[in-house]
């Protein structure tokens, strides 16, 4: 059952003097500021900072769900910003899996709905996208709570669910932001034991500012001012301690 | 894919909330229409009932037939002619009225039909004979057609006459000009040019001329009043008297109720879709069609109470409408007043879901469930 998990290929991403300004309050919100980077197929990286570095608006960018006021990103050769609203639509739901802080699950589905729910909007049939999600529950330790509710799941198993939704499709890239913020110890490893099991091929971008999450990825990019600086697993300790 | 993406959607909607949704609107339509209707009722001095004389009605539209259409039909006005009625003519014994030498107007019909086929007429036979719709209908006749005048009292001992059907008469009631009585004469056939030297106008009729004809108390037609009757005198009240001002202002306070309710509940509908759509859209789901389909329940609800008030004029305030005839842009008026609000209710919820999963909006969103 990891199989269902693991993904096949990751995904190559291009950030390029990434930009990004929101208007508030009759002033500019400099958000990004130049960002750039790469992420190598299959690669793991996590993407540290503190709250309102941007983080979050990174992993949109990236996604697809922002837009950026200059620069842009490369996913699989091609310019996320360039992709007109509806493949951009398309491009998330076969290259991207997001996993969210809050978990996103759409609380009147039962679980195995909400994992079925990505698969259902890429026009796989109910009976396929079903069959899928009761192997993708099984695989994340889930199978015999399939017909719960988000609200009658704990908190880790709402998050198990996320992920089990977020490779329903089988991305290339995997955005989680802040994906244990809201789990306790046990709950937190055994999510990341998900996401970074090792047949587990995806490309994985992790929005965290947890120094131990951040250590169990293999790279950490570190935003600051909307700006980003390669760190060491060393000094992301550090600079959280 | 679209019907898949309905269905995801349709999981979306809590039962509770489908069912005010769709109940809001429907609810509140029908009571404007029950309103409206109340309102006519009270107001209008009804005799008989509401929903009689359909035969009635239906003899009218045969009359009419010739023309194919209301709007097309001429009618000639007879203004300030006599109408006689049985006992009140030159003989009390002798039903068949006689106006003037050639003009034959009958009244009672049930005695036309025995002396024409009694071969018992009095009067001097012209060269035509009008007849009121009615007696035409029972003889089984139309213009052109003759019909067998067994002899006048002039020539008692006179062979049959073939008289020639010259056109049909319908009593009338001006509301508009003092309340005179007289014939109209619905030109079916040719008339002779001595009826038509009686003729003192014509015009072609329409939508609004209709509003002052009435057959009120003219028992040779009818005891009761048709519906149209009952709409042409309400209006016609309503117009002469400024009444239609206390209609208007019931008619637009009933919109603006519905346009409230139907504004509240779309906004409603919207704000429980809103982060789920917003959830499909950072899935992948493509914010047009999702917006769409969100707006599309709401859309058919609303294209249900305009068929339903379509429907309740129809069957109702307009009968015209079940026979199609040609007024359609005044028929249609009604409904066109719920559409155009319900379209820009459709509109603008559409604009505002699609404003909700735009990028920035999405991510608000979901970051503000982050935490």
């Amino acid at each position: 059952m990891e199989t269902l998990i693991a993904g096949s290929k990751g995904a190559h991403v291009s950030a390029q003097n990434l930009q990004l300004r929101f208007p508030a309050k009759r002033r500019m919100v400099e958000v990004l500021r130049g960002v750039s980077f790469e992420i190598a197929e299959g690669d793991r990286v996590a993407l540290s900072g503190s709250s309102g570095a941007g983080k979050s608006s990174l992993l949109y960018c990236i996604g697809g769900m922002l837009l950026p006021s200059s620069g842009g990103v490369v996913v699989d050769g091609r310019l996320v910003a360039s992709l007109d609203e509806r493949a951009r639509a398309e491009f998330r739901l076969r290259r991207i899996g997001m996993v969210f802080q809050s978990f996103q699950l759409l609380p009147a589905l039962s679980a195995l709905a909400n994992v079925a729910l990505p698969m259902r909007l890429a026009g796989v049939s109910r009976k396929e996208a079903k069959t899928r999600a009761e192997g993708l529950l099984d695989a994340v330790g889930l199978a015999d709570r399939a017909q719960h509710k988000p609200h009658e799941l704990s908190g880790g198993e709402q998050q198990r669910v996320a992920v089990a939704r977020a490779v329903a499709n089988d991305p290339g890239l995997i955005l989680a932001d802040e994906p244990t913020g809201n789990l306790d110890d046990d709950s937190a490893e055994l999510v990341l034991d998900l996401l970074l099991a090792p047949a587990n091929k995806r490309t994985i971008l992790v929005a965290t500012h947890d120094p131990r999450v951040a250590r169990r990825l293999g790279r950490v990019v570190h935003l600051a001012k909307g700006r980003t600086t390669e760190e060491d697993l060393a000094g992301i300790g550090e600079r959280q301690t | 894919m679209i019907d898949r993406r309905l269905l995801v959607l349709s999981t979306l909607w809590k039962p509770s909330a489908l069912l005010a949704v769709v109940t809001f609107p429907i609810a509140t339509m029908s009571a404007a229409a029950v309103l409206f209707f109340l309102t006519i009722s009270t107001i209008v001095p009804i005799q008989g009932t509401l929903f009689h004389n359909r035969a009635s009605y239906r003899t009218v539209l045969a009359s009419d037939a010739p023309s194919s259409t209301v709007a097309g039909l001429r009618v000639d006005v007879v203004t300030d002619f006599p109408l006689f009625r049985p006992g009140g003519g030159i003989d009390p014994d002798v039903s068949p009225i006689m106006v003037g030498p050639e003009l034959w107007v009958v009244a009672d019909r049930q005695r036309l039909v025995s002396d024409v086929l009694g071969d018992d007429v009095i009067g001097t036979p012209g060269p035509g004979v009008l007849l009121d719709e009615e007696s035409a209908s029972l003889l089984a006749v139309k213009p052109g057609d003759q019909i067998s005048m067994g002899f006048d009292l002039l020539n008692p001992s006179g062979s049959p006459l073939l008289i020639t059907v010259a056109g049909l008469l319908r009593p009338y009631v001006s509301l508009g000009e003092g309340h005179h009585r007289g014939l109209l004469v619905v030109e079916a056939g040719a008339l002779p040019q001595w009826a038509r030297e009686l003729v003192s106008g014509s015009q072609t009729l329409t939508g609004s001329r209709r509003t002052y004809l009435t057959f009120n108390d003219v028992p040779s037609v009818s005891g009761t009043r048709t519906r149209e009757d009952i709409r042409d005198s309400f209006f016609g009240d309503l117009l002469s008297s400024g009444g239609w001002l206390a209609l208007a202002a019931v008619v637009c306070l009933g919109m603006a109720l519905w346009l409230a309710v139907a504004w509240r509940s779309t906004s409603q509908h919207l704000r429980r879709m809103r982060y789920g759509l917003a959830l499909l859209t950072a899935l992948g789901g493509r914010p047009s069609s999702l917006a769409l389909l969100a707006i599309a329940p709401l859309g058919l609800l609303f294209a249900g109470s305009i068929a339903m008030a379509f429907a309740i004029d129809g069957a109702l305030i307009f009968p015209q409408l079940l026979h199609w005839v040609a007024e359609p842009a005044v028929l249609l008026l009604p409904s066109i007043l719920i559409a155009a609000p319900c379209f820009v209710v459709v509109a603008v919820g559409y604009r505002s879901i699609r404003y909700e999963l735009s990028s920035q909006a999405i991510v608000e969103l979901l970051g503000k469930e982050d935490g």
